[in-house]
């Protein structure tokens, strides 16, 4: 039932009119909306600007981990496989602070979420939260951000850290689409044994933004953002 | 005739209102959805006629409505909430477009 509803979420995001894409919109009552698949993860999610510096929202996410266990208990197998998880949870992002310079502006994110996991190293739902932190530098040409988020429940420890940089390709106004090339180096716990590099083209135009990439597996990652406001 | 010249001649040189325009560079505007939150918050106030703003001149203008104002304060101050800072600002009587287009290359 939660993937039928996790399944009806991420196309609702994807598809409706009524929203948009991230981290947050910078001003009050933008609406966020993403949706990012890449081998092994599924994750949508929207968001609503109380104000410049802060969102409140939803997420969904679906995980299959790369790395099959297999666990016992006196001797009696209690699971033995790929883990999955889908967690639900209500987000809240948080601007802490932003130092801006004539060339560059850099910040530090919170983030986090409360809600339920579901999976399949457990029967029922569980308590899950997810508490992270980011930091980043931003200039018209230059990109670089580190973000850690624990992604928890009983018996779930999908703690990961991101590090992205990049560089666009030329400076473009407000209303031109800008190419970035961005690496992505992202760890995540009880998901893969290794650190999965990912290089991305990525295109942002007024209030869209669109990643496309390939890992080291050569399996595509692929995430889009669209912010939306009524005015 | 003479008249009809006098009036035309007096129309022709009475100045069109023009609005003002706020124009201001600003710090820490690096990317569109930066950009975005600044116009979008600027729009809200529901006094600007048209907006421009510009990442590589890193500027914002705001045109205002007719018999509208917005002090040079409250201007920084919006901008300020929006999480941008403000260096220079003036008010000049030119339109957004005007702005725009001096700055293309």
């Amino acid at each position: 039932m939660l993937r039928i509803h996790l399944f009806a979420a991420i196309f609702a995001t994807a598809f409706s009119s009524l929203c948009a894409a991230a981290p947050m919109a910078y001003f009050t009552g933008g609406v966020m909306t993403m949706v990012e698949t890449s081998s092994g993860e599924r994750e949508a999610g929207a968001n609503y600007a109380l104000s410049p510096r802060d969102a409140l929202g939803f997420r969904v996410a679906w995980m299959e981990s790369r790395r099959p266990v297999s666990e016992h208990s006196h001797g009696a197998a209690l699971f033995s496989g790929k883990p999955k998880h889908e967690t639900v949870e209500f987000t809240y992002t948080r601007l802490i602070q932003r130092w801006n310079t004539e060339e560059a502006q850099v910040n530090i994110w919170t983030l986090g979420g409360l809600g339920l996991a579901r999976g399949n190293t457990f029967s029922g739902e569980r308590f899950a939260y997810s508490p992270g932190l980011q930091f980043d530098v931003e200039t018209t040409r230059v990109y670089f951000s580190l973000k850690g988020q624990m992604h928890r429940a009983r018996g779930v420890n999908n703690d990961m850290g991101v590090m992205r940089a990049g560089f666009s390709f030329w400076e473009s106004e407000y209303d031109a689409t800008q190419p970035w090339f961005i690496i992505e180096a992202k760890r995540t716990r009880e998901f893969s044994e290794k650190i999965e590099i990912t290089p991305m083209l990525r295109f942002i135009n007024k209030q869209f933004f669109a990643e496309i990439g390939i890992d080291q597996d050569k399996k595509v990652k692929a995430g889009l953002m669209v912010v939306f406001s009524r005015m | 005739m003479n008249k009809l010249l006098f009036v035309v001649a007096t129309i022709a040189l009475i100045p069109v209102a023009q609005s003002d325009t706020i124009k201001a560079s600003v710090n820490g505007m690096v990317c569109a959805f930066c950009a975005q939150g600044i116009e979008k918050n600027l729009q809200a106030t529901g006094k600007t006629k048209d907006i421009f703003v510009s990442l590589k001149q890193k500027v914002v203008a705001a045109e205002l409505k007719e018999g509208e104002k917005i002090s040079h304060d409250d201007f920084k101050a919006l901008v300020k909430d929006s999480g941008y800072t403000v260096t220079k600002i003036e008010t000049v009587k030119l339109s957004a477009n005007e702005i725009r287009a001096a700055t293309k290359p």
